[in-house]
């Protein structure tokens, strides 16, 4: 049995409960030797178990093999490619560096999360379907919804985006790879483990302070508290490290010839994106750590007694969380530019525009966090700057929204799938961007804040935004990375229902909201009847509309047209490549000889690629990071 | 085929967005606006719907008509028009939105500072502390005369501005009154203010608006069979009447502080 | 695929920069860094600027002790820096020594930091502002616990003659490090233990 000792999901099993148990044996000795009482506390040792277990599990899968040489004093082999490449599906459960494959990884992890958050969706509309109370005790509907919106933000919607620019971006630079692709595998395999640490809280009363979970509501939650807390500090952890890794990709790994200005907006929302993500997570961290060394240790940062503050909580909270849904979004809106310039056979309308506005929203967002508090009693000076500046976020996302439709006009438009779902993102993201508007007016906001017309707004910006941007993108990106075209009549079949139950959905929430059904409960008034169950049905077909595209995506995968290098008439690197491409990318280094989107113009090229030069080859290959 | 104008298609957007707006504005009944700042906030809702109508209307007329009148062809290999940008066009797309939200922001500045009785409402006006705890609002009012805590319906009079102070016992709550177009957190560890004046006499629900633990979907009156108490606005000479039932009452009682909590447990 | 797929190709030399990525990278992430420390500066700046709560029982904070240990850590910024100098003369012992002498200046720090818990009179559970001092300088602490084991692991490869005025791009990131554990610390004992603090008397 050597398979438990090579770095696999095998030796996972003995690694994690391994350094588990250690850490449980040393917090024993340590509570012993300094006169703890009691000796073995329950939820202290659990929480150094997980912490320790998650070390040991990206261990186990092989996250520090290669440096276990280095800090031993040895000389790295920096031509040592073994673990990058898949040859078989079993490939993508193991250790592996190269960004295709974990993009693969991330895709399709954080899409099953999708389907498991959605899940739990589904469940409390059941909840909701009627007046009274059904199916769920308030308990288990209050976990239910924390469980759905943490799910759905920190392991399924931030780190999706991390998935799809890790596969794209690195081939649209012209790169052979990230610029450290171990650092990059890391940041994958925490996400397991994230996703293992939300999940497991079930069996120790969950949480139920909703994805925000403050306090001194989460003082009084049982452990399942400290595992939001710890589960939020991993899938944050995995975030920064791919943010690190993007930012030194973007920047120095460029192929000769492209600059700033002949990148792929998709790389400019990544550069914007990761910059945000850098410098506001440790955010939430802080806020995280503060929250637990009150639950754990006794601390009194944010309870009532000891001169805590609570509200101090929700303006770190929100100094990550506000600029996070712009990290929510606007990969999405580099999406958007590739998507509708390439099947509208047109040059993005505005390029500098539209790169220079995700900067002006990732700048603008850090000065807008207090939105969220304008009813919580906050320094009241606050408000109004906050109000302006919120407003204000308007103007750069205008600025995008106006430049795809000048993209749009004159052009060839090809519908299909992909560009049908960025076509209809322009339609709902509008209708969540300016309710989001409506919310940034202080009176307006007091009158119905935490009510059902918060809920429309962001699953608007969320479901009518974010996700129909990944949607567009898996569709736009599916031919090059398995080969094969997939299935447009399937693919209509799931925008249409997709399109018409998300609005049939989220739409009456405004409605509820402004009638004065408050979010995150488990019962309303008679009043909101009809409408919830509407909401309820179109809710399930909604939830059943995604089979239909995770039975094409499986389906296409074999049976499928073969697609070509270049199904869509592309002009950007990647389509310059096999479909899916050669496991090191470029046979040789491109060279880039104009911008990326110049349709329409006869014999325009974005670069050039050169044959393979067998002789240099085994030499001269290194990733940048490997000689560190 | 005739190249569309595009100044026309702008001006339909607007029509039609407005129409939309109108409809939504008609259909949508608020609920009853039972104070004086509820109506300043109807008008800058209705404000800014209608806006946002017209940019959704806009916006989506084009995206409708580019992609009817643009629409390739089974097998068409034709390229669009190679155009990078019109400088004019993007000024203009910049400036427009930036007019709008100034004008929301100074809309929102006046509501505001209108809806600020504030200052007027601590000194003139009645002051009503609230505490909130897990799962019931507690009163405590008139304080110069009587403890009137052991009622459960808020009373107030009629047309007159007041001030609320909120405290809460353990965990975040929220003081909704939607009639009022009203909501404050109770935050802990400090108090929280808020005014309004009620211009209706009626009853109207409370609402906590705020996740506060397991009880929180029971701590909105307006849930069949909810024991939360909800606000009566009544006249100044019923309130007067109201009053002096309430400190005789209390007399009787030997002003015995017994308060009794609008769940019906004694604290 | 082409046949030479699975050989490694020919590879960009990466875009015209003198920063290498690890370098870059590493800066990135002691951006990051500053804003896990903005958060609690964040929480300290709220409630003893703006709340004005002073420190636990009229507690006066250690400063003479304190300002010694910040020597200490200053001068080890610069021993740190001489390790790196010393690689010019291409011998493995001298980078050694003065990566050794950083390691004890730092791990004195540590002791001290240690001392000064012990006898502060208050512990983390005593109020907000006894959390928040305990949490700052506690962060802080972690650093210089993360970089005493980075000096250690630089003292291995110093050791075995791994570091040499061509190949030595993890010392560097070990000293870049190390400065950045000693700046943090200088504003930290500036703010923490030098300004006055609170601006409002509570009340
Ligand atoms: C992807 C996520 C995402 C995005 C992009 C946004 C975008 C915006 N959001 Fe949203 N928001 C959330 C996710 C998001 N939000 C979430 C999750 C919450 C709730 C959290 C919780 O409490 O649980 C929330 C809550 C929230 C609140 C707090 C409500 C409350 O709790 O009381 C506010 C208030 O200001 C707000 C405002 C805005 C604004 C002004 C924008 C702007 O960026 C929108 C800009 C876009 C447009 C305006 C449309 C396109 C523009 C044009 C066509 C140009 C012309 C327009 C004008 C002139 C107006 N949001
Ligand atoms: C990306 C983010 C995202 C997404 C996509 C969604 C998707 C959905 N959300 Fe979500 N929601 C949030 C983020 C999101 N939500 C957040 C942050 C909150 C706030 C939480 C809080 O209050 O703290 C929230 C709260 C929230 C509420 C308010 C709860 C309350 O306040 O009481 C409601 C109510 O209807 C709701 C409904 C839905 C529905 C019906 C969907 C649908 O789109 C879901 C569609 C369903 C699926 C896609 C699942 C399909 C699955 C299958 C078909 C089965 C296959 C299954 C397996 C193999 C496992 N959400
Ligand atoms: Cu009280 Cu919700
Ligand atoms: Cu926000």
């Amino acid at each position: 049995m050597t398979s438990v000792l090579k770095p696999t999901l095998a030796r996972c099993l003995w690694t994690a409960p391994a350094f588990a148990a250690l850490a449980v044996l040393l917090t024993t000795i340590a509570r012993a030797t300094f006169g703890m009482t009691p000796v073995l506390q329950e939820d202290t040792l659990l929480t150094v178990s997980y912490i320790a277990g998650g070390i040991g599990f990206i261990v186990g899968i092989g996250g520090f093999d290669y440096w276990w040489t280095w800090m031993a004093g040895g000389v790295l082999d920096p031509h040592d490619h073994s673990t990058h490449g898949a040859k078989s599906w079993r490939d993508y459960f193991l250790f592996n560096t190269d960004h295709k494959v974990i993009g693969i990884q991330y895709i399709v992890f954080t899409f099953v999360m999708f389907l498991v958050g959605g899940m739990f969706a589904e469940v409390f509309r059941s909840e909701l379907a009627k007046p009274g109370q059904q199916v769920l005790t308030n308990e288990q509907y209050n976990a239910m919804i924390s469980q759905h919106g943490t799910i759905m933000i920190f392991v399924f919607l931030v780190p999706i985006f991390a998935g799809i620019g890790n596969y794209v971006i690195p081939l649209m630079l012209g790169a052979a790879d990230m610029a450290f692709p171990r650092l990059n595998a890391v940041s994958f395999w925490l996400l397991p483990v994230a996703a293992f640490t939300l999940l497991s809280s079930f069996a120790f009363g969950s949480f139920d302070g909703g994805w925000t979970g403050y306090p001194t509501l989460s003082e009084q939650s049982p452990f399942g508290m400290t595992l939001y807390q710890l589960g939020i500090q991993l899938a944050g952890a995995s975030s920064i490290a791919t943010a690190v890794n993007f930012l030194a990709t973007i920047i120095t790994m460029r192929a000769p010839g492209m600059t700033l200005f002949r990148m792929p907006l998709l790389v400019w929302a990544n550069l914007a994106t990761s910059a945000l993500v850098v410098a506001a997570t440790p955010f939430i961290a802080g806020a995280q750590f503060m929250s637990m060394f009150d639950r754990e240790m006794g601390t009194h940062f944010f309870t009532m007694g000891g001169g805590g503050d609570t509200l101090v909580y929700q303006h770190i909270f929100w100094f990550y969380s506000h600029p996070a849904v712009y990290i929510m979004v606007l990969p999405g809106f580099g999406i958007i530019s590739e998507v509708i310039a390439t099947h509208a056979r047109k040059p993005v309308f505005g390029y500098r525009a539209v790169a220079f506005s995700s900067a002006g929203i990732a700048v603008l967002g850090f000065s807008v966090w207090a939105h969220h508090m304008f009813a919580s009693g906050m320094q009241s000076w606050l408000r109004v700057p906050i109000m302006l500046a919120t407003l204000l976020i308007a103007v750069p996302t205008g600025i995008k929204i106006f430049s795809w439709l000048g993209t749009l006009w004159d052009g060839v438009i090809r519908m299909t799938t992909a560009n049908l779902f960025a076509i209809g993102f322009i339609f709902t993201f509008v209708i969540g961007g300016l309710s989001g508007v409506m919310l940034a007016v202080i009176p307006f906001d007091v009158s119905i804040t935490n009510s059902y017309f918060i809920v429309a707004h962001f699953h608007y910006v969320l479901f009518g935004g974010s996700i129909m941007t990944i949607y567009a993108g898996l569709y736009h990106w599916y031919p090059k990375v398995t080969g094969r075209m997939y299935n447009e009549k399937l693919g209509r079949w799931h925008f249409w229902l997709t399109f018409v139950f998300m609005n049939l959905t989220f739409f009456p929430m405004h409605y509820q909201g402004l009638l004065g059904m408050p979010r995150r409960v488990a019962d309303y008034a008679p009043q909101f009847e009809w409408s919830n169950t509407l909401i309820s049905i179109s809710a399930f077909i909604l939830g059943a509309s995604t089979l239909i595209f995770v039975y094409n995506l499986i389906h296409s995968a074999r049976h499928g047209k073969v697609a070509g290098d270049n199904p869509w008439g592309g002009l950007t690197l990647e389509w310059a490549l096999s479909s899916p491409p050669p496991t090191f990318n470029f046979p040789a280094t491109p060279r880039v000889i104009g911008g990326p989107y110049r349709y329409g113009e006869e014999g325009a090229r974005h670069a050039i690629v050169p044959e393979p030069e067998p002789a240099v080859v085994e030499k001269t290959y290194a990733a940048a990071g490997d000689q560190a | 085929m005739k190249p569309i104008k595009v100044l026309p298609l702008t001006i339909i957007g607007t029509l039609v967005g407005a129409i939309v707006s109108a409809v939504l504005i008609v259909t949508v009944t608020l609920p009853e606006q039972a104070s004086v700042q509820a109506v300043a906030i109807d008008n800058l809702y209705v404000y800014m719907l209608g806006f946002s109508g017209v940019i959704f209307g806009i916006v989506t007329l084009f995206l409708i008509v580019a992609v009817f009148r643009f629409r390739a062809r089974p097998n068409d290999t034709r390229e669009g028009a190679p155009v990078h940008g019109i400088t004019w066009l993007e000024v203009v797309w910049t400036i427009i939105p930036f007019i709008i939200v100034t004008a929301c922001a100074y809309g929102g500045f006046v509501v505001l500072n209108d809806g600020n009785v504030e200052a007027q409402a601590r000194t003139s006006g009645q002051v009503v502390h609230i505490e909130a705890y897990q799962f019931g609002w507690k009163y405590d009012y008139l304080a110069k005369n009587v403890d009137l805590t052991q009622q459960a319906d808020l009373v107030l009079p009629v047309g007159e501005a007041v001030f609320f102070e909120l405290t809460t016992k353990d965990v975040i709550h929220s003081f909704w009154v939607p009639a009022w177009r009203m909501q404050m957190n109770a935050t802990p560890g400090q108090v929280n203010t808020t005014s309004t004046t009620p211009s209706k006499v009626g009853t109207y629900e409370i609402v906590c608006a705020f996740l506060c633990g397991v009880g929180h979907t029971g701590m909105n009156s307006s849930i069949e069979g909810s024991i939360i108490p909800r606000v009566r606005v009544v006249t100044r000479a019923e309130f007067d009447t109201w009053v002096a039932e309430q400190k005789a009452a209390a007399e009787q009682q030997g002003q015995t502080a017994t308060t009794q909590t609008t769940d019906g447990s004694v604290a | 695929m082409s046949a030479a797929a699975n050989h490694a190709p020919a590879q960009a030399q990466p875009y015209k920069t003198n920063l290498t990525p690890e370098i870059l990278g590493l800066i990135i992430f002691l951006v990051s860094e500053i804003a896990l420390f903005g958060a609690f500066f964040m929480y300290y700046t709220n409630l003893r600027v703006l709340k004005g709560i002073d420190w636990p029982g009229s507690f006066d904070i250690p400063t003479d002790g304190t300002s010694i240990n910040t020597l200490i850590l200053v001068a080890s910024s610069f021993t740190c820096e001489f390790a790196l100098l010393s690689l010019v003369r291409r011998k493995k012992w001298p980078v050694f020594g003065w990566l050794l002498l950083t390691f004890t200046l730092g791990a004195i720090f540590l002791g001290l930091q240690v001392h000064e818990y012990m006898t502060i009179g208050f512990t983390p559970k005593d109020t907000s502002v006894g959390a928040i001092f305990f949490s700052l300088t506690g962060l802080h602490g972690v650093h210089v616990f993360i970089g005493l084991v980075l000096l250690l692991l630089g003292m291995i490869r110093a050791a075995f003659g791994r570091w040499s005025p061509e190949h030595h791009v993890g010392l560097l990131g070990i000293s870049i490090y190390w400065h950045f554990v000693d700046i943090v610390w200088i504003i930290l004992y500036t703010v923490v233990y030098c300004l006055p603090g609170v601006v409002t008397p509570a009340g």
